[in-house]
C-alpha cells in the first residue's frame, strides 16, 4: 500500500480516425518519481498527457490518480486534485501582465475564481503568494510588465510558474524546452530542479539533455504502446530505443 | 432651411442610436458565442422573438409593461438554458454543419410554435405610460419611447462592460476567449463559463424582444428579420469580436437612421451596402482575426 502508484493507467486504447493512436497502454508512476516520456513524432506523447489532464477521454482503459477512477472526470476537476499541467504552445495570457497571469492561477486554487462578490481583503494573500511565485521563476522584476512584451525565455519560466502555482502533486510539462536556446534550456533545467522540488513530474520533451537531466526514469512510446522503460543510462544503452529513437535524431 | 436640417440631423441621429441599440443587443450574443464556442445558433433570433411573445402575453395579462420587461429575458433564458442542456451542447465539438442543420430546425420549431400560440397576426404591445409621448428637440419630434430605448440599452451595454471589464468572473470569460484550454487546466469549470456566456447572450436578445415590440410590434417574421441583420453585424464586426459588433451596430446605425430620412426608398439595401464595403476593405471583418 505504500507502494501504491500516484498515477496508474490500464489499458489504454484510443483512436483518432484511421488508426489507434495509443494501443493497450499500461504506465504507473510512484509519488515523487520523476518519468520522462519520450518517443518519435506520432508515438502518443501528447494524447497521453490530454488523457491524464482531461483533454481527451480513452476509449478503453481506466486512469487511476491516487487510486481514485478520475477517467471520466473533466479537466477542471482533475487540476484541483492537484494535476497540472504545461501546453506545448504557450497558453499565456498575453495582453495581460506577469502579475496578473500568476493571481489568475491562484485564483481558482483558493476557490474565488468566479466569484463577483468577495470582500478584497480576501484577495491580499494572493498579491502575497503570487509576489513569492514570482521571485521563486525569477520573474520579480518584470511583474508589472505586459506578458506578450517579455522574450520567449522568460515566457516560458511564467507558463512553469503559473503551473506550479497551483501548488499541484502531479506536475506534466509538455515540451518545457522547445524553442528556447541552450543557454534557456540550462536556466530552465535549473528553474525546473528548484521549483518542482517535492512533484511527482511527467517531463515529455525532445531534448534528451533535458530528459536525462531531470528524469529518475524514463518511458519510451512507440506507436501508442510502451517500447521500454528503464533508469536514463538503461534506455540510452538500449538498442531498440537507439533504432527507433535516438537513432532517428542522429540521422 | 437650416432649422429643418438640424431636425432631420436630430430625427435621424436618434433613429441611428435606437436602431444601432437594438442591433448590439441582439448580435452581441451571437458574435460571442461564436467567437467562444465555435458554435452558429441559427436559433438565436428565435429566443428574441420569443421574449417578444412572452412579453405581449405578460404584458396583455396584467396590463404592465415593466412586468413583462422584467419578466419575460428570465422565461426566455431558462428555455435557451433546457435548449443549451439537451440540444446545442452535444454539438459544441460537432462542426458547423451539424449545427447549422440542428439550430434552423429548432428556429422552425420555435417559428412554427409562436404561430399555433399566439397566431399569424401582428401583435401590437402600447409603451408604458408616460413614455408613449414625444418631446421636441432642435424642432424634430421625437418618441420619448425611442430616448428611453436608447438608456436601457446603454445601461445594459455598460453593465456588462463592468462584469467582462471589471470582474473576476469577466476575467475569467476573457482568459476563456484565449486560451480556454489553459482555463480548464487552472482548475476553472469551462463549460460553467461557457454556458453563463450564452446564457447572458440570450438575455441581451430577449431584453431587446421585450423593448422592440411598442416599435415595431411583434410578428412571426421579427426572428428572420433581426437574424439576417444579426449577421451582418456579426460578420462585418468580424466573427466573435464583441467591439466589432458594437461599431458596425453603429455603422448600421447609422446609415439605416440617416438613410431613412434622405434617402427612404433605398434603407432596406444599406445593411448589405455596408456589409459588402466592410469585406471588400478587410475580409476577416473589422476586427476579425484569422485561422481558428
Amino acid at each position: 500500500m505504500v507502494d501504491a502508484p500516484l498515477l496508474a493507467l490500464h489499458g489504454i486504447s484510443r483512436s483518432f480516425g484511421a488508426g489507434p493512436v495509443l494501443d493497450g497502454l499500461s504506465l504507473s508512476i510512484s509519488a515523487g518519481e520523476r518519468r520522462g516520456l519520450i518517443g518519435p513524432n506520432g508515438a502518443g506523447k501528447t494524447t497521453l498527457i490530454n488523457l491524464i489532464t482531461g483533454k481527451l477521454r480513452p476509449d478503453s482503459g481506466r486512469v487511476l490518480y491516487r487510486g481514485l477512477d478520475i477517467t471520466d472526470l473533466p479537466p477542471h476537476r482533475r487540476a484541483r486534485l492537484g494535476i497540472g499541467r504545461s501546453f506545448q504552445i504557450l497558453s499565456l495570457f498575453g495582453e495581460a501582465s506577469v502579475g496578473e497571469n500568476i493571481r489568475g492561477a491562484l485564483l481558482a486554487k483558493h476557490g474565488i475564481g468566479t466569484t463577483v462578490a468577495r470582500r478584497l481583503s480576501s484577495l491580499e494573500p494572493i498579491f502575497a503568494e503570487s509576489e513569492q511565485i514570482a521571485a521563486l521563476a525569477g520573474l520579480l522584476p518584470f511583474l508589472g510588465e505586459r506578458v506578450d512584451t517579455l522574450p520567449y525565455g522568460l515566457q516560458r519560466r511564467l507558463d512553469i510558474a503559473l503551473v506550479t502555482a497551483q501548488e499541484p502533486e502531479l506536475v506534466i510539462l509538455d515540451e518545457p524546452a522547445a524553442g528556447l536556446s541552450a543557454a534557456e534550456t540550462r536556466d530552465l533545467i535549473d528553474l525546473l530542479e528548484a521549483i518542482i522540488r517535492g512533484c511527482t513530474l511527467i517531463l515529455v520533451e525532445h531534448d534528451m539533455d533535458v530528459v536525462y537531466a531531470l528524469s529518475d526514469r524514463i518511458t519510451v512510446l512507440d506507436y501508442g504502446c510502451v517500447l521500454t522503460e528503464g533508469t536514463p543510462a538503461e534506455v540510452n544503452a538500449d538498442p531498440a530505443v537507439r533504432r527507433v529513437y535516438l537513432g532517428e535524431e542522429t540521422g | 432651411m437650416s432649422h429643418h436640417l438640424a431636425s432631420l440631423m436630430v430625427a435621424g441621429g436618434l433613429d441611428a442610436l435606437t436602431y444601432s441599440s437594438l442591433a448590439f443587443l441582439i448580435a452581441s450574443g451571437l458574435t460571442v458565442v461564436f467567437g467562444m464556442l465555435g458554435f452558429l445558433n441559427v436559433a438565436h433570433t428565435s429566443f428574441y422573438m420569443l421574449a417578444g411573445y412572452i412579453g405581449f402575453s405578460i404584458a396583455s395579462r396584467t396590463g404592465s409593461f415593466w412586468l413583462a420587461l422584467l419578466l419575460a429575458p428570465p422565461v426566455t433564458v431558462a428555455l435557451g438554458l433546457a435548449a443549451e442542456r439537451l440540444l446545442f451542447r452535444r454539438l459544441y465539438a460537432a462542426g458547423h454543419t451539424p449545427q447549422l442543420l440542428l439550430t434552423i430546425g429548432l428556429a422552425y420549431v420555435i417559428a412554427e410554435t409562436t404561430k399555433m400560440i399566439w397566431g399569424d397576426d401582428s401583435l401590437a404591445l402600447a409603451p408604458p405610460t408616460g413614455l408613449g409621448g414625444h418631446v421636441v428637440i432642435l424642432g424634430a419630434t421625437l418618441p420619448v419611447y425611442h430616448l428611453f430605448v436608447i438608456v436601457i440599452t446603454m445601461a445594459l451595454v455598460g453593465l456588462l462592460a463592468l462584469l467582462i471589464g471589471w470582474t473576476r468572473l469577466g476575467m475569467v470569460v476573457r482568459a476563456a476567449a484565449i486560451h480556454p484550454q489553459m482555463v480548464d487546466a487552472l482548475g476553472f469549470k469551462l463549460s460553467a463559463v461557457h454556458t453563463f456566456v450564452f446564457l447572458v447572450g440570450l438575455y441581451l436578445a430577449a431584453v431587446a424582444g421585450v423593448v422592440m415590440a411598442p416599435m415595431l410590434g411583434i410578428y412571426p417574421g421579427m426572428a428572420d428579420d433581426a437574424l439576417v441583420q444579426s449577421f451582418i453585424v456579426v460578420v462585418a464586426g468580424g466573427l466573435g469580436s464583441l467591439p466589432g459588433a458594437f461599431v458596425v451596430a453603429g455603422l448600421l446605425g447609422l446609415v439605416q437612421g440617416f438613410g431613412s430620412v434622405f434617402l427612404s426608398d433605398y434603407a432596406l439595401y444599406f445593411p448589405f451596402v455596408v456589409l459588402a464595403g466592410v469585406l471588400l476593405v478587410r475580409p476577416l471583418g473589422l476586427f476579425g482575426r484569422g485561422g481558428a
